[in-house]
């Protein structure tokens, strides 16, 4: 190695003399062994990073600095927060209007409720006559014709339901005795709706339930039995002629 | 830990070296005050950024240096040195070396212009390696080690027992 190449590498020497390569650090220190010039300026060198380094780390810290600074990262985070909070409530109030606003929407478009047709509607749906209640039961491909007769003054409504949990719809007429507070329910079911004639003909209770179960013959077709499910003492209270007791 | 108890952890391990580099950037006491807050309020936005706390220190001078850059962008640029002229290779013997005087070191860093300025001060505090300047400054290695030698040519003419003559040119 010359002396051109050893001052060259002194420049790059780095402040722990570390940062040569290992075979460049090895040669340049074989050559410094034997040359009093270039170990002088590698002592130079040294020196004059010390005192650099020396001086260049000599900056007084004002007192009170590290307070200062707390402080402001703390100022700076409650600036967020409080940020943070008005965003939140900003939200939250523009979802309340929001919901407000959808629940005043379906007030105002729900239907009105006009005092004259409620009653005559209601009126409408009191009064079955057996002609209704044969027209509706023969879409559903039954006719009404049970072996005994129900009261039809108490017929309430009528519609489809389930009997079972598992099964077809079925038709349904809704009885209620006023004067006992007591009401039943008829599904007319067929043969291919519901295996119907294994149910007890005289009628069963279960202990400790409110509700008695009859089964009613049609009159005239054998596959339609109507099965009544009812509260109250006994299935009389909904029958023609008993109904009155 | 929590964000809250990190930064403060973070100001009360760096904030006299952080301030100490704002110094030797800014060169005046209350920028460097005011650089140094301003590093730790964008460090502490960005505290999910800083995956190994042992890189807390670089990421903290970095933070610091861009946000110096920042504002001297906006700032007239300053009178400086050219670097053309500075001698390459110490001539003297380290026995004549004066000691520096911080003040004349300030004035000497404050001729430089900045790409060269940030390494030298980078270099001398706490001996950060060439790979560690270079990543500060998002330079090749080969370019931090040109400008850290002519860097410290001009302090050693500025410095040095012959020191004072200064070479305008910019």
């Amino acid at each position: 190695m010359d002396c051109n190449t050893a001052r060259m590498l002194t420049t790059f020497f780095g402040r722990q003399g570390t940062e040569l390569a290992p075979e460049d650090a090895a040669d340049l220190s074989t050559h410094l062994a034997g040359c009093a010039g270039c170990a002088s300026a590698v002592r130079y060198e040294r020196a004059f990073d010390d005192r650099i380094a020396r001086a260049m780390l000599d900056v007084p810290i004002p007192s009170g600095l590290k307070g200062k600074l707390l402080d402001g990262v703390s100022a700076q985070r409650g600036g967020w927060y409080r940020k943070k909070a008005y965003g939140i409530a900003g939200l939250a109030t523009a979802a309340c209007l929001l919901v407000g606003g959808i629940y005043a929407g379906r007030i105002l478009t729900a239907p009105k409720l006009e005092a004259t047709e409620l009653i005559a509607y209601a009126e409408e749906r009191a009064d079955f006559p057996q002609d209704n209640i044969d027209s509706y039961l023969s879409s559903k491909g039954v006719k009404y014709n049970p072996e005994r007769r129900f009261d039809l003054n108490q017929l309430y409504d009528i519609g489809t339901s389930k009997l079972m949990r598992d099964g077809p719809q079925v038709p349904v007429l809704y009885f209620k005795n006023i004067r006992k507070n007591v009401d039943a329910k008829v599904y007319i079911v067929r043969d291919s709706d519901f295996n119907w004639k294994k149910l007890p003909r005289d009628g069963a209770s279960i202990p400790g339930k409110s509700l008695g179960l009859a089964v009613i013959e049609d009159a005239r077709r054998g596959d339609v039995g109507y099965v009544v499910i009812y509260t109250g003492e006994s299935l009389e209270l909904f029958l023609e002629n008993l109904s009155a007791i | 830990m929590r964000a809250t108890g990190r930064i403060a952890s973070l100001v009360e391990e760096h904030y006299t070296g952080l301030y100490r580099y704002a110094y030797r950037l800014s060169g005046t006491a209350a920028d460097a005050e005011d650089l140094t807050q301003e590093a730790f309020c964008k460090a502490q936005t960005q505290l999910s950024q800083l995956r190994d706390p042992d890189r807390a220190k670089p990421w903290l001078y970095s933070i610091l240096r861009n946000a110096y850059l920042y504002r001297a962008r906006s700032e007239r640029a300053h009178r400086q040195v050219s670097l053309d002229a500075v001698s390459e290779v110490p001539a003297s013997s380290p026995e004549e070396l004066p000691d520096i005087a911080p003040e004349r070191l300030q004035a000497a860093l404050a001729d430089l212009p900045e790409g060269f300025r940030t390494p030298v001060i980078l270099f001398y505090f706490d001996d950060m390696s060439y790979r560690d300047i270079a990543e500060q400054m998002n330079l090749p290695i080969g370019t931090v080690m040109s400008r850290l030698a002519r860097a410290k040519a001009h302090l050693r003419d500025r410095l040095g027992p012959a020191g004072g003559k200064v070479t305008d040119g910019l």
